[in-house]
């Protein structure tokens, strides 16, 4: 039931009349329109009939001349989907969270207050018009709410179950930081695409433009590239996309397991881009099995988006033992038996180097995998890991053991040669000579434990290997191709790139804004120049 | 049989202000925008500006305060008693009349203040060296009413030691020590410029003596465009500016009684949205965005000190042979010696409420509000207020300030003559007759009173549409009333002296 937001204590809202300046930033914020200015006195009035006491007043005044008293008066708490139990969810590698039902979506649209300056669209990387399309769910307009999204977001269904919300769109709403539960903007984003999906309204069209003639190359898969190959296509060039591996998607296939990021999602991506004319060509590795230089010579334009698939690794004594692997292997080869290719046995005990969120993707895949005993260990403490809470406690639930502040000094063989245990050492946060702040191991705490497989998952890089025999561009250090911020473009005339591949590992809807953005310079470029493919 | 007499039909009185007290903006009046000077916009954008501007005022009252302890403590050789009574109050009081708040721009005690509060003179930091706290809204409801009273309690304290009079130099210091105390204390506990908005002493009158001026203080050019900006950096601060210490905004700014001309906002805007305009004479007192009746409250004080810093230069006041008013209330009281507190609150309290009453009775008369009529009386009789502090400046102006050069060159007495100033034949030198100088003290009055007058004519236009008429006679008698007994008592003091 919906409850009405007259009912309670009202909350009290004190304006300091003598040094209201009369700005208007209070009246711009309030999502409940309780503000009002006195054209006499050029000061600023309230009316307390709608107020929700929601402080966004308190927060922006300028010069602190708001003070409001009483409850911020909630519609009802944050409505949490169901998810699948324990028991249930080891058995197989579907989905865990079951997503909003109609009804559920509806009440929980109706906790958005509708700012009218939104803190959440400014915090989302693709600036999606998130009180635009939660207004379209609660007036029951879904297609309406895809399409709001369409405007800024090509993966909704993807970003809405791997961005981490909290520290994104939900972390700036205004339940948040009145210290309540954010809307859950990033479950009604899944709901919006997940029924679009369902109900066969997904598919996009070229936005009524004819095919321009120009060819473009977008190298790469993953969330840059099939967002850039979308724009492009939709621009009515003609978009063909490479990859290296022999399945599509980049790290949306190989790096995130499908109880995160079912299949049919990806899939139901790939078949519109097909359905708009994208071409695509999996395992041909540019810069091994085609240089850059034939991709120009054959397209008006390429896009670089490599990503960044490199696991970085520790030089532990023993870390070349058998048994020690890179969450990169063990996640893709585990996808790789889903799609029945290939077998992947029981790990065993399994210990996961590092506890962010490919480490607790890497611990969930193992668990089911059959591994019964599986241990996280990260050298920094709980509260600075870089973890969404939310994952790392349905790793706890599904038995995951995760042990923060602590480090792995070596690796121990068994009688046999192969992996048999892994020393651990606890750590604790010291102050260098520099003032910076780094782990260090405490004497005396070091542990034997027992393990058959070792993962590291401690984050990627570059690999940079796509510009192999082209000399007009030079890697950075890092192995980042070096780009003009906002467009992407190169030192070479006709390249761009975007997504980690320039920017170094980040998150996934970074990737995809990197991509639009260099998707729209392209298309500005493709229109101005002759092509130059016979 | 006699028809019974008609009764003249009361007027009908007022229910609700006319929205004739809407917004008045700088942009709405013709005005000379100042910062459209290509050399004044560069000179406003630099940092160090505004410490350029107060250094020197700083050096000179440090050499006053310093003077008093190890100087002489002949007052006629005194720098200090020279430079503060013989020039610096008429210069702060004429300043503030015919341009506006520009003494705030120089002043040395906030500026000082706000060197130790920002950490640095004149660059941007994010920290400095205050609590920062919020002036509380139980005192900010009296707006700029506890500096007028602490104008009031120093304007006694100066008349007990007689600083002025001149008395020992050391009274001097001691009273620039009190406000530069009053000042680092304020800015090291509150944020910002609230000591300059609320507590300082000179704010009020130079603040409501300044609504005369012809300088309009920063405001918006263009009022749309400031409303919809989402920085507001003026308010907030950016990395080349702070935020207004005043609390003010140039685009809701629409009296210059508020702004410290500190050319923050000027700096800080993204827009290049703010300038700093010339505007006619009396322009915020006829037209401010708002009446305030603080403003009109300590107006009323002030008038009240006036009126008796004219009384006890009157023999029936106070004299030698302990005849006066005030010795009478020595006696009656057992206070030791001239002025005594209580004739001090009597007859400014007396100024007050016998404003007030005029106030009621006329607004019975006029059939109007009486706050009203309250308020835009004072509005009106600002320029006759402030033209009475000026006036009382220029006998010791005519009479001394060449006091101020000689001395110059020997700040303590000591005999030096570091400009070779101190021993020109200036010393004695009168630049008016006694006369000449009751003639310029009642030329002012007469200009005030015309002025104050036209202001009234404007405010009555103004606030009540220019209906009521009778409204119009109540604020004409009350600032002719005012102008004419200001000039007689002058008259009278020449006389007395």
């Amino acid at each position: 039931m919906i409850l009405d937001i007259r009912e309670g204590p009202k909350p009290q809202v004190h304006i300091d009349q003598e040094r209201c300046a009369g700005c208007t930033e209070c009246l711009k914020e309030c999502p409940r329109g309780c503000l009002s200015l006195d054209p006499k006195g050029w000061v600023v009035s309230w009316s307390g009939k709608d107020c929700a006491g929601c402080r966004s007043c308190q927060r922006v005044c300028p010069y602190g001349n708001i003070r409001v008293e009483g409850p911020f008066r909630w519609l009802h708490g944050r409505l949490h989907p169901l998810a699948r139990d324990v028991e249930e969810r080891l058995a197989d590698f579907h989905e865990v969270s079951l997503g909003y039902t109609r009804e559920e979506a509806f009440r929980e649209a109706h906790r958005c207050l509708g700012c009218p300056r939104p803190r959440c669209r400014e915090a989302c990387p693709a600036g999606n018009d998130i009180p635009g399309f939660i207004d379209a769910v609660r007036r029951h307009d879904l297609p309406g709410a895809m399409a709001i999204l369409r405007r800024t977001t090509n993966l909704p269904a993807v970003c809405s179950r791997v961005c981490h919300q909290a520290q994104q769109c939900e972390g700036a709403c205004v339940y948040a930081r009145e210290g309540g539960e954010a809307v859950a903007i990033g479950q009604l984003e899944r709901f919006v695409a997940d029924w679009c999906r369902e109900h066969t309204c997904g598919y996009v069209g070229r936005d009524g433009r004819w095919p321009t003639g120009r060819r473009a190359a977008v190298v790469g898969s993953g969330p840059a590239g099939l967002s850039a190959a979308e724009d492009l296509a939709r621009q009515g060039h003609a978009v063909t996309v490479y990859e290296a591996l022999p399945v599509l998607g980049g790290v949306m296939a190989w790096g995130i397991p499908t109880f995160i990021l079912p299949w049919e999602l990806l899939d139901h991506k790939l078949g519109e881009l097909e359905c708009l004319g994208v071409e695509f060509q999996s395992g041909m590795r540019v810069g091994a099995d085609r240089n850059l230089e034939q991709l120009l010579a054959e397209h008006d334009a390429v896009l670089l988006t490599t990503g960044a698939g490199q696991d970085n690794l520790l030089g532990l004594p023993g870390a070349e033992l058998a048994g020690v692997c890179t969450a990169t292997a063990f996640l893709s080869r585990s996808k790789d038996c889903l799609r029945g290719q290939g077998e992947h046995s029981s790990p065993g005990r399994t210990l996961v180097i590092g506890a962010g969120n490919t480490a607790m993707d890497v611990a969930r895949t193992a668990r089911r995998l059959g591994s019964k005993e599986i241990y996280a260990v990260d050298i920094l403490p709980e509260e600075v890991a870089p973890v969404r809470r939310d994952e790392l406690a349905k790793a706890r639930d599904e038995g995951v053991c995760v042990w923060f502040s602590t480090s792995v000094a070596r690796f121990l063989p068994d009688a046999g040669g192969q992996l048999g245990a892994a020393e651990l050492v606890g750590t604790k946060l010291q102050e260098d000579p520099s003032g910076r702040r780094r782990a260090v191991p405490v004497p005396g705490t070091d542990q034997i434990l027992p393990v058959d497989t070792v993962v590291f998952a401690m984050g990627y890089r570059a690999r940079g290997d796509a510009l192999a025999g082209f000399a007009r561009i030079v890697p950075d250090a890092r192995g980042l191709i070096p780009v003009a911020s906002g467009t992407g473009r190169t030192a070479a005339a006709g390249v761009w790139a975007a997504g980690d591949a320039a920017t170094g590992p980040g998150a996934l809807v970074r990737a995809m804004v990197a991509g639009k953005r260099a998707a729209r310079d392209m298309d500005a470029y493709l229109r101005g120049a002759q092509s130059t493919v016979a | 049989m006699l028809a019974e007499p008609q009764r003249q039909p009361r007027l009908e009185r007022e229910t609700s202000p006319p929205a004739a007290t809407a917004p008045y903006f700088a942009g709405d009046v013709r005005s000379f925008e100042l910062t459209r000077i290509g050399w004044v916009a560069r000179l406003f954008r630099r940092r160090w500006f505004q410490f350029a501007v107060i250094l020197p005022n700083q050096i000179i009252f440090w050499v006053a305060l310093i003077g008093g302890f190890i100087g002489t403590v002949d007052p006629t050789r005194s720098f200090g008693t020279a430079i503060t009574w013989y020039f610096w109050f008429f210069a702060v009081l004429a300043g503030a009349l015919m341009v506006g708040r520009v003494w705030c721009q120089i002043c040395p005690f906030g500026g000082f203040a706000e060197w130790i509060q920002r950490l640095t003179p004149w660059g941007r930091r994010e920290r400095g060296l205050t609590l920062n706290r919020r002036w509380p809204e139980r005192w900010a409801v009296w707006g700029i009413i506890p500096g007028a009273l602490v104008f009031y309690l120093l304007t006694w304290v100066e008349e007990y030691y007689n600083v002025v009079g001149p008395g020992k130099p050391i009274y001097t210091s001691y009273l620039i020590i009190f406000v530069f105390a009053l000042a680092i204390g304020t800015f090291s506990v509150f944020g910002r410029r609230t000591f300059c908005r609320y507590l300082c002493p000179l704010s009020a009158p130079v603040g409501i003596f300044s609504t005369v001026g012809v300088l309009s203080g920063f405001r918006t050019r263009d009022r749309e465009r400031c409303m919809s900006c989402d920085t507001k950096e003026c308010m907030r601060g950016s990395k080349v500016s702070y935020g207004c210490p005043w609390f003010e905004f140039p685009g809701s700014n629409a009296t210059n009684q508020g702004c410290g001309l500190c050319t923050e906002c000027f700096k800080g805007c993204p827009n290049d949205n703010v300038g700093l305009y010339l505007q006619p004479p009396l322009t915020n007192v006829h037209s401010p965005g708002k009446r305030r009746w603080d403003v009109a409250w300590a107006l009323v004080l002030l008038w009240g000190i006036g009126w008796y810093q004219q009384w006890n230069a009157l023999s029936w006041f106070s004299n030698a042979r302990g005849t006066g008013i005030d010795d009478w209330l020595n006696r009656l009281t057992g206070w030791p010696h001239y002025p005594n507190p209580l004739g001090y609150l009597l007859l400014t309290a007396g100024v007050a409420a016998g404003y007030y009453l005029y106030s009621r009775a006329a607004a019975r008369w006029a059939g109007a509000d009486w706050r009203r009529l309250f308020t835009a009386g004072a509005y009106a009789l600002i320029p006759v207020v402030g033209a009475d502090y000026l006036a009382r400046q220029l006998p010791k102006l005519w009479d001394h300030v060449t006091r101020v050069i000689t001395t110059a060159s020997d700040p303590f007495g000591w005999g030096w003559n570091l400009f070779g100033t101190a021993r020109l034949p200036i010393y004695h030198t009168r630049l008016l007759p006694p006369g000449g100088v009751v003639a310029t003290q009642v030329a002012v009055m007469a200009i005030a009173t015309a002025a104050a007058g036209w202001a009234a004519w404007r405010i009555w236009r103004r606030d009540w549409g220019g209906e009521r008429p009778r409204v119009l006679g109540a604020l004409a008698l009350a600032v002719l009333a005012a102008g004419v007994y200001t000039a007689v008592m002058y008259v009278a003091m020449q006389a007395a002296e």
